[in-house]
């Protein structure tokens, strides 16, 4: 009798101590957590909170880094845009300065009198060439921050490419030919229906053709028509310097330039607003290069059946 | 500005031998820090004092801002390490190896292990064990377990040794993936500038024990372009004169007064002395030039990196 | 702590050390055993006891197989941390230096008393399997109990002799210098089996407490004992304190 009292008593203290044991350990436990959530609420997202497998608060632990994982995610693309704004805002001002003050430059020149004659009206012809440069520039500006903002109304509506097409390549002859640029264009007769929004689409092939003009040193350009399975190819080469392949991956990222550290680029924004054009339309492109050979810009548009 | 990593006057001695001498870092959140330096000077053992691996003979290491010695339990598990050669259990798979450390410091997530394998591209269900694995695969395991349990701050030592071209691009991908849409703080040390450029947003040189210098890549490549720096009384007339004179299209007004001709072979005092026959006030006229590898070879005394 | 033994076990999945250590395990027992019988056959006045066998295969456990098998164990568990270069991993989890060593400390105690069990059971079948052939004497529940109760205390005693091998393998952070000394603990251990000092060489000292053959050798129970135990806790400590300061180079 003495000793089953004896054994009681000792298991008794044991799972007395037992248990002790383990509410300082979920205490302990407990403590940690609130520490790391306490540093996730003052704004450290990278912050999780370790738990091996096994262990008895494994699956809070997980849970809850899953949902701070899935905020610190949304934050960070917030963060991202913001990162790219600000990077914007930085080469915007360098940007738009270089050509402003050249052209008050020649402004200045003409008002202090310091040119005359038919230097004065060279003058004043080298200063409205950059003005309208520089309008040109804010206007691709303005197109791109609408386009981010998802302020541009897109008007998806099924046309014909074909047609349209070629009324905006005739536009192009005469720039063409003025710049000695040979052209090959072939479209064919039969009609193409695609939905897009017509003015997206003049933008994007105005700007891969004014690209090409503008910054590819190329006497030779070839745009093609044609179908290709359910869709509607187009296929624009020129024979110009081509695109570093270094280069080649980032071309349709935003604010990218190839060449760094130049006065005389583009704004960088030209194939972003091309690349997004196209994505709006369930379009796609890509782009071949080689350096010194030409590059080849391919455009794909889903034909409506 | 607080800092991810501080150390102040960090000093580690072999006996006689200095292995890091005074050593005072800044690493800024979410920023990747290149600590370059040729092999011996001391980058590894900064990694190691930094982990608590190895003691400082003296000097404080602060680690958000908590001095580390006395703090390691709190502070340690926040970081992902990866130091000198990779260092597993050779008769265990890669998962099984990674098990191991998944249960002593604990994961984040049910599925870590397997996700930190496919970050970098290793395979979960192999049965291939550390002892047969070519020395890019080890590295590439040593990767998965410093990020295994989604860590705050890196520290990576040489993490591209032993890979392959493709291997190195993945991982620079990788890392510049974290940094950026993750937010982590990653802190490498490469003998290879090359390397360090590429990846680092701020770069540290660390000569013999010695950091030469501190500054972020930005400042670096603005110190190593070519270009001719004009500071001129008015950058508009300036600018209309080098394209008038000098048919120059390849400029950049930083303000009123300052100006940058790029890629321009013309003598400087050619264009100074136009500028000033135009009534222009030159002040300042200096050419910037040379490459990085020509500017570390400056700071090391000739020797250069790598 | 229980979370580091866990890992201990993964460890050792598919190591050859493992085996080599199960094998050592094995061979004694059986060698006690077949010698015992090829004795009694070529003579049938020595009869098998319980008693021998166990008292033989104790002395080679405690004298010289068991103290080699296990300091190639010990001597492996605790350098391949070093050779495999994974403390710095364990380090920077971070796991503190005392507790990871505890763990190993912890769990090669218990491998020694997983040998000392597997021993004692190997006869137990081996002394059952005799006696269905030949007589076996003493084949009772209180003579295997009473055996077991022996390899217990003598699995302690391994574990306190073992101590110093451990130290050396931190010390040297490597395998050699602990297997040189074992070899070299081993052949004084034969020497000095007989002869009247044994009592006060540690691990001699423990075979002969286990068997309780103390008495001829002119050291008392106590003495004895408290050099075991001065030397273990001073090899634990200094195994102790050497391991917090190390710095992984």
């Amino acid at each position: 009798m003495k000793f089953v009292v004896i054994i009681s008593v000792l298991a008794a203290i044991v799972s007395a101590l037992i248990s002790c044991f383990i509410v300082r350990r979920v205490k302990k436990r407990v403590s940690e957590m609130t520490e790391v959530l306490a540093d996730v609420k003052s704004g450290n997202g990278n912050r999780r909170i370790l738990s091996a497998a096994d262990e008895f608060a494994a699956p809070l632990a997980y849970e809850i880094n899953d949902m701070i994982v899935s905020y610190e995610n949304r934050l960070s693309a917030f963060r991202q845009t913001e990162e790219t704004n600000k990077r914007l805002m930085t080469s915007l001002s360098h940007d738009v300065r270089t050509p402003l003050t050249t052209l008050i430059g020649y402004l200045d020149a003409v008002h202090k009198e310091v040119v005359t004659g038919i230097d004065r009206d060279n003058y004043i012809e080298i200063a409205r060439c950059k003005a309208h440069d520089l309008k040109e520039y804010i206007d691709v500006l303005f197109d791109w921050f609408k386009l981010n903002s998802d302020e541009l109304s897109m008007e998806i509506k099924t046309v014909e490419a074909a047609e349209l097409t070629r009324n905006m390549l005739s536009d192009w002859i005469p720039i063409l030919e003025e710049r000695q640029i040979d052209y090959n264009i072939v479209i064919p007769e039969q009609p193409f229906k695609v939905n897009l929004d017509t003015d997206g689409y003049m933008r994007i092939v105005n700007n891969l053709i004014q690209n090409v003009v503008a910054h590819s040193r190329a006497d030779r350009i070839e745009i093609i028509l044609s179908r290709k399975n359910s869709n509607m190819e187009i296929i624009l080469t020129d024979n110009g310097v081509g695109i570093e392949k270094e280069d080649l991956k980032h071309i349709f990222e935003r604010l990218y330039k190839c060449d760094r550290g130049g006065a005389e680029k583009g704004s960088g924004l030209g194939l972003s607003i091309v690349y997004q054009l196209v994505e709006k339309m369930n379009g796609s492109i890509t782009v071949k290069s080689v350096r010194g050979n030409g590059t080849t810009f391919t455009l794909l548009f889903p034909l409506v059946s | 500005m607080d800092y991810i990593i501080e150390t102040e006057n960090l000093t580690k001695k072999y006996g006689a031998v200095i292995s890091v001498a005074d050593l005072s870092l800044h690493v800024e959140k979410g920023k990747i820090y290149g600590l370059l330096g040729r092999n011996g000077a001391g980058k590894t053992t900064t990694m190691k004092m930094l982990l608590g691996l190895t003691r400082p003979t003296s000097g404080v290491i602060r680690i958000w801002g908590k001095a580390l010695w006395g703090n390691e339990k709190k502070l340690l598990p926040r970081i992902g390490s990866l130091i000198e050669a990779p260092g597993f259990y050779p008769n265990l798979t890669a998962a099984e190896n990674l098990h191991i450390f998944a249960t002593l410091r604990g994961v984040p997530g049910r599925h870590a292990i397997k996700d930190a394998l496919d970050l970098v591209s290793l395979p979960y269900k192999d049965q291939k064990l550390f002892s047969e694995y070519s020395l890019g695969m080890k590295q590439r395991l040593a990767i998965a377990l410093a990020i295994m349990h989604d860590p705050e701050l890196l520290i990576l030592d040489e993490p591209i040794n032993g890979l392959d071209p493709i291997g190195i691009a993945e991982v620079r991908l990788l890392l510049r993936r974290l940094c950026e849409k993750g937010g982590k703080t990653i802190f490498i040390s490469s003998h290879i500038l090359s390397e360090v450029s590429l990846l680092a947003d701020v770069i540290g040189i660390i000569d013999k024990g010695i950091l030469l210098e501190e500054e972020s890549l930005a400042q670096l490549e603005q110190k190593s372009s070519k270009y001719i720096h004009f500071t001129v009384s008015d950058t508009a007339q300036a600018a209309r004169i080098l394209e008038q004179s000098f048919q120059e299209k390849q400029f950049t007004i930083r303000d009123d007064h300052n100006i940058q001709l790029y890629h321009s072979a013309l003598p400087v005092t050619k264009i100074v002395s136009v500028f000033v026959e135009n009534g222009l006030e030159v002040s300042e006229a200096h050419t910037c030039e040379g490459s990085l590898e020509e500017h570390f070879k400056r700071i090391t005394g000739g020797e250069g990196i790598a | 702590m229980l979370r580091l033994l866990k890992c201990e076990c993964i460890k050792l999945k598919r190591s050859k050390f493992l085996l080599i250590g199960m094998l050592g395990t094995l061979i004694v027992p059986l060698l006690v055993c077949v010698r015992a019988v090829t004795n009694y056959l070529s003579d049938p006045g020595n009869v098998i006891s319980v008693f021998t066998l166990y008292d033989n295969a104790l002395m080679f456990l405690m004298l010289l197989s068991g103290p080699i098998v296990l300091t190639i164990m010990g001597a492996w568990i605790i350098s391949r941390e070093y050779t495999d270069g994974t403390l710095k991993n364990i380090f920077a989890i971070p796991v503190s230096r005392v507790t990871f060593l505890c763990g190993k400390l912890l769990f090669f105690a218990m491998l020694i008393f997983l040998f000392m069990l597997i021993s004692w059971l190997e006869i137990l079948v081996s002394a059952l399997l005799c006696s269905c052939f030949i007589p076996v004497e003493q084949i009772t529940i209180p003579s295997f109990l009473f055996f077991l109760i022996k390899m217990l205390f003598g699995g302690i005693l391994l574990c306190a002799t073992q101590t110093p091998f451990i130290y050396l393998t931190i010390r040297s952070k490597g395998f050699v210098a602990p297997l040189i000394a074992i070899a070299a603990v081993s052949l004084i251990n034969v020497v000095l089996s007989n002869s009247g000092i044994a009592g006060f060489y540690p691990w001699s000292a423990s075979y002969l407490l286990v068997m309780g053959r103390l008495s001829g050798s002119g050291c008392t129970k106590e003495s004895s004992f408290i050099i075991i135990l001065v030397m273990s806790i001073l090899a634990v400590a200094a195994s102790l304190f050497r391991f917090k300061k190390e710095e992984v180079r």
